[in-house]
């Protein structure tokens, strides 16, 4: 009887607390948003249930969670797994920042730089859409975090989850879990979030341009972009090398047409494999314990404050930009400058087409939203390179 | 929750040096861009484009006995699929 007693003791029910059972309903609402809305469902079905893994209590001298110490390499050279959990070891992959870049590779191996390379000047637009980082930045100075944390903060701006993982797992790792959330919901909340502002910002007249269709790109200018774009920027911010060095490679594999094979397992099997092991860990590193905090709330407020403003920026420097132009820019198409590829260029085109149903801007949209991903990567490598300890 | 925050850390500096790399380093991007499709030709002149050098698909050398194995069997698998349908096949038979 005694060990019935102390089991029932030691079962979820007995231990659950009322911020466990928040965490889990709000695992419940991720899986609901990404099932019944469609919402990232890639994304949001691993990390809702992995907040529900994450949240049911257990004895804690059990190993279960990610938080379970263990070195991979302890001070003598040798390893040691003692005390490691299953999903500690996987959750290795997030806090050692081994994950975001083999995404990017995937990422690198499905995009297609062509509408960028058709038309240069919409590369400043991922540029301009990156001063919702910056700004982000200064607003969570203001609240009184370490400008280490502030930067983690910031780059959630960039609406690039493994962006914000990377640079918070060097950073500040104590914040991880509540910046991935923040990045990863906001990101599926592209739609709900961006449509107001692109549309208060511009006029009807603004939002019905209709531009030029881009040009054909030789097959030989995308074998070349992705080892001479990776160049300028890493030989500029070293601290984006890894980034954006697994993005390009991914892409160089696409286009030299002699590397199919690599490409497509690093844009399916791969980059599936990882989302998986990302996803779910990250969702278990939510415990109630180290989530329900104040900072988390603050996180997820600057969190919407730099995703408006990073889309504010980048419709902004479209309009700018047709001051000087004579084939204007729709300035819809500045909001896909935030990255979130590819939702905030569907985002484009669904607002454009709400005033004229046959101007099609996704292709327009896709040139800014990949130039995006390149600039968050490069904002995070200034950042890792100016702040690191 | 003080401006002086932002002074202490070196906040404005740091955002307008972040930015200003962030913007440098994409307009070099798009300038190399514009620039590329006039060097091209040039490019091309000096190392022309092989005819069908793209065209197959490559493997690493670890991989290529499996994939000739599995050749292999594809061969095997269309000759048996052939016999079968010469006699008629065991689905018409059996049907």
């Amino acid at each position: 009887m005694e060990i019935l007693f102390n089991f029932l003791k030691s079962t979820g029910f007995a231990q659950m607390e009322l911020g466990n059972a928040i965490m889990i309903l709000i695992g419940c609402i991720f899986i609901g948003l990404a099932i019944r809305k469609d919402y990232e469902p890639l994304l949001l079905v691993p990390i809702g249930f992995g907040i529900i893994v994450g949240n049911i209590p257990y004895v804690a001298t059990m190993s279960l969670g990610v938080y379970d110490n263990w070195l991979p390499i302890e001070e003598g050279g040798k390893g040691s797994l003692q005390g490691a959990s299953v999903l500690s070891i996987i959750y290795f992959g997030v806090k050692y920042g081994l994950f975001p870049p083999l995404i990017f590779l995937g990422i690198g191996a499905m995009t297609d730089f062509s509408t960028m390379l058709s038309n240069p000047k919409l590369v400043l637009l991922g540029a301009a859409a990156q001063i919702g980082v910056f700004l982000t930045l200064m607003g969570a100075l203001f609240l009184g975090f370490s400008p280490q944390e502030a930067a983690s903060i910031g780059i959630i701006g960039g609406a690039d989850g493994p962006t914000a993982i990377f640079l918070s797992s060097q950073l500040a790792p104590e914040l991880l879990g509540a910046i991935a959330i923040s990045a990863y919901s906001y990101m599926a909340l592209v739609p709900v979030i961006q449509p107001p502002i692109m549309k208060l910002l511009t006029t009807r007249e603004e939002r019905l341009i209709r531009m030029k269709p881009p040009r054909d790109v030789s097959k030989r200018e995308r074998m070349i972009f992705p080892v001479a774009g990776f160049l300028i920027c890493a030989l500029i911010a070293p601290g984006a090398l890894t980034l954006l060095g697994m993005l390009f490679f991914g892409n160089l594999l696409k286009e030299s047409g002699v590397t199919e094979r690599l490409a497509n397992t690093a844009r399916t099997a791969l980059i599936d494999m990882v989302t998986i092991l990302l996803g779910l860990t990250v969702g278990a590193s939510t415990q109630a314990s180290t989530f329900l905090k104040s900072e988390s709330l603050l996180i997820f407020g600057l969190g919407a404050l730099s995703f408006a403003v990073a889309t504010a920026g980048g419709v902004l420097f479209a309009k700018f930009m047709n001051l000087f132009l004579t084939d204007k820019i729709n300035p819809l198409i500045g909001a896909a400058g935030v990255s979130a590829v590819p939702d905030s260029a569907r985002v484009a085109q669904m607002v454009g087409q709400k005033e004229d149903p046959h101007n099609m801007l996704l292709m327009h949209a896709m040139a800014p939203n990949v130039a995006g991903v390149i600039g968050s990567a490069i904002a995070a490598g200034v950042l890792w390179s100016v702040l690191v300890k | 929750m003080s401006f002086q925050n932002i002074i202490d850390a070196g906040g404005i500096g740091l955002s307008i040096t972040g930015m200003t790399i962030v913007f440098v380093s994409l307009v070099l991007v798009s300038l190399f861009i514009s620039w590329l499709p006039k060097v091209l030709p040039v490019v091309n002149a000096i190392l022309p484009e092989l005819e069908g050098h793209h065209h197959g698909v490559s493997m690493p050398a670890h991989a290529a006995p499996v994939v000739a194995a599995a050749g292999g069997e594809e061969e095997i698998v269309a000759a048996i699929g052939f016999a079968l349908h010469s006699r008629g096949g065991p689905s018409q038979s059996s049907g």
